[in-house]
């Protein structure tokens, strides 16, 4: 799904250098769940967002999906985005005012997609994380857990190959946080390659693979006993 | 095509785009008005004069003393006027077109009638038998004065002449189903018999007060005013300046004992007759152009708001794969739904405005056309007001999305 060889992500400001990312190599294959630790400033974010096409990287070699991304323009990118890629984030970062239905079509619009699909899609990516009943409620009328499988029903809708959360659970509270990673593993079993940041080490060990950062490099990647995980 | 979640989320947050709305509506109404009224008056300060401008001149002598005789002086000064090389024509005056000096009088067909409100009005010119040299005009009918029609007039005499010659205007208003020539009229202004009998017809020609009800009407007499009085002059091509340069040495040849002044070229005396409606134009269109800035600083600073307000919802927008077009398209769009709000209300105000406006300052009624043309204006104001904003909008980085809280 993704090749990532001898990754280099610098950040430049007028004073300071900061290497967010040194000789970083990681292959997720198709239909993975990894789970990305680290403390902070380690660089989940920074691999995430290169990952996911929001950022470039510095230097080295990155394949999405079988194709190489580097040199890309921007439009282009922005297109992969849309099509490949889902995003969780942490603080959801659902649109205020629109409902959640509008919010499910954001990234289906700039697909250009006909309007009949595009209802079709929302309602059943709503459905489907249990919000198919509250189509025209705002953000605000629903708990944070709520709000996240909205952004998560966002995410799925179009159908991505690669679905990246930074922290998805970080703002919620154990029970909401334990919903959310069981909708995660739910997709994941349909067949979606989910890339996961997180904090919570509990959760890490519940993904197919945990890979720990520190200081911009991958120092361990430990393979869980799927099955096991399962029975759980 | 994204229509719908903009209007939406509008709706939502209306406040400020109903604030932006109703400041495009104002503009829209007073611009529509001011277009309206400026191209009105610049229509007006562009009236034909219908005499040969370019190279029209006049100026005024008084004699000072009890020197000569008023009759013969004026005869010497237009033969040394005449005289100047360069001048095709000269003669005293009384009447010049946009001068804003001169005689009206009431014409009448019939013995009883009555001169009443400005219906029956016309300028009276004074003119020699030079008259279409003079001021470079053109004879439809009949013929114009000859030498021994022409009487030296001073001032106090009553003009009743045996033949008169009427402008087009007039000899419109007077006869609108046949020729005016060698019908009979009464240019007194009293009641009493016509005696006027009219022998040619010229071409357009203003009256001096191209402000008044009236201004096209005008009535030729064939008198020549002398002593201190009035002179026309028109000159060659390019000779106007030399001419006027040359005029008040070649009287005082004549005679010394008098002041020449008020020498003025016809373009002078045009926008000396406009200045009020110049000044008015001006002052409207420096307002109009003032509120237009106010909008569109206003739309600057209101979409600036907003582009820093949605930073966050922008950086998400481009995570999900917004283009940035798509991010410039939905600032554009949002801008030209509000503005065409705007432009719906603002319609309507300047309706109410220019209703007004004729109801107590007995202005002509706003063409509907200026409401697409104002429309244009403003739309495209909004758009230019809205770029700077929008592109600023357009570099906000799609990691935005995940890199703030
Ligand atoms: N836009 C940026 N400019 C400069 N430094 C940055 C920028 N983004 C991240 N960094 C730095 O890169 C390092 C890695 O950050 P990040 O990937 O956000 O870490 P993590 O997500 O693991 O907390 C940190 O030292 C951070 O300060
Ligand atoms: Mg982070």
């Amino acid at each position: 799904m993704l090749t990532m060889k001898s990754l280099k992500k610098i950040y430049r400001t007028a004073l300071v250098e900061t290497h967010a990312l040194r000789d970083f190599s990681l292959t997720v294959n198709s239909g993975e769940f990894v789970a990305v630790t680290g403390p902070s400033g380690s660089g989940k974010t920074t691999f995430l967002n290169i990952a996911g096409l929001l950022e470039e990287h510095t230097e080295g070699q990155y394949t999405l999906d079988g194709i190489n991304v580097s040199g890309m323009s921007d439009d282009q990118r922005s297109s992969l985005r849309n099509q490949k890629i889902g995003f969780i984030f942490q603080s959801f970062n659902l649109i205020a005012d629109l409902d959640l239905y509008d919010n499910v079509d954001v990234p289906l619009r700039y697909r250009g997609m006909p309007k009949a699909e595009r209802k079709q899609r929302i309602e059943q990516a709503l459905t489907r994380v249990g919000l198919g009943s509250r189509l025209h409620h705002y953000p605000a009328e629903l708990s944070g857990g709520q709000q996240q499988r909205v952004a998560i029903a966002r995410a799925l809708a179009g159908s991505p190959k690669l679905l990246l959360a930074d922290e998805p659970t970080g703002n919620l509270d154990t029970v909401m946080a334990r919903g959310v990673m069981e909708l995660l593993e739910e997709i994941n079993g349909q067949g979606t390659t989910i890339i996961m940041v997180t904090h919570d080490l509990e959760l890490a060990r519940r993904a197919g693979r945990h890979v720990h950062m520190v200081d911009g490099q991958v120092v361990d990647i430990a393979e869980t006993d799927f099955s096991s995980l399962r029975a759980a | 095509m994204e229509i719908s979640p903009i209007l939406k989320s509008l709706r939502k947050n209306p406040v400020a785009a109903l604030l932006i709305a109703a400041q495009v509506a104002l503009t829209l109404a007073i611009l529509a008005n001011v277009l309206f009224i400026v191209s009105d008056r610049i229509a007006t300060m562009s009236m034909p004069s219908g005499i040969d401008e370019p190279n029209v001149f006049t100026f005024a002598s008084q004699d000072i003393g009890e020197g000569r005789n008023p009759i013969d002086g004026t005869l010497a000064d237009l033969d040394a006027v005449r005289a100047i090389p360069g001048v095709i024509a000269a003669a005293t005056q009384i009447g010049i077109p946009m001068g804003q000096s001169g005689w009206q009088t009431g014409v009448t067909l019939k013995a009883e009638e009555k001169v009443e409100g400005p219906e029956r009005l016309a300028a009276l010119y004074m003119v020699d038998e030079r008259m279409l040299d003079v001021y470079g005009m053109q004879l439809l009918e009949g013929r114009t004065f000859n030498a021994e029609e022409v009487i030296a007039w001073k001032t106090g005499d009553q003009p009743k002449p045996p033949v008169v010659i009427l402008n087009k205007a007039l000899s419109q208003k007077l006869f609108p189903d046949g020729s005016a020539l060698g019908r009979m009229i009464n240019i007194t202004g009293d009641p009493g018999e016509p005696a006027q009998q009219v022998v040619g017809v010229v071409d357009t020609i203003a009256s001096p007060w191209p402000r008044s009800q009236n201004p096209d009407r005008v009535v030729f007499v064939p008198f020549r005013p002398s002593g201190s009085t009035n002179f026309i002059v028109r000159t060659e091509p390019g000779e106007l300046d030399r001419v006027m340069a040359a005029i008040e040495e070649a009287l005082f040849k004549v005679d010394r004992n008098r002041i020449v002044d008020g020498i003025r070229d016809f373009k002078t005396t045009r926008a000396r007759a406009f200045e009020g409606d110049r000044a008015m134009a001006v002052l409207l269109a420096a307002i109009a152009l003032a509120l237009l800035a106010v909008t569109a600083f206003g739309i600057v600073g209101q979409v600036s708001f907003w582009v820093t307000q949605r930073t966050k919802q922008i950086g998400t927008r481009r995570a999900l794969g917004a283009r940035r077009s798509d991010i410039l398209r939905y600032f554009q769009l949002e801008n030209a739904l509000i503005v065409l709000l705007g432009i719906a209300v603002g319609c309507t105000l300047a309706m109410a405005i220019n209703g007004a406006l004729v109801k107590y300052l007995s202005f002509g009624a706003l063409p509907l056309s200026w409401l697409p043309i104002g429309a244009l204006v403003v739309l495209v104001l909004g758009q230019l007001a809205v770029l700077g904003p929008a592109l600023r909008a357009t570099r906000i980085a799609p990691a935005i999305a995940t890199r703030t809280a």
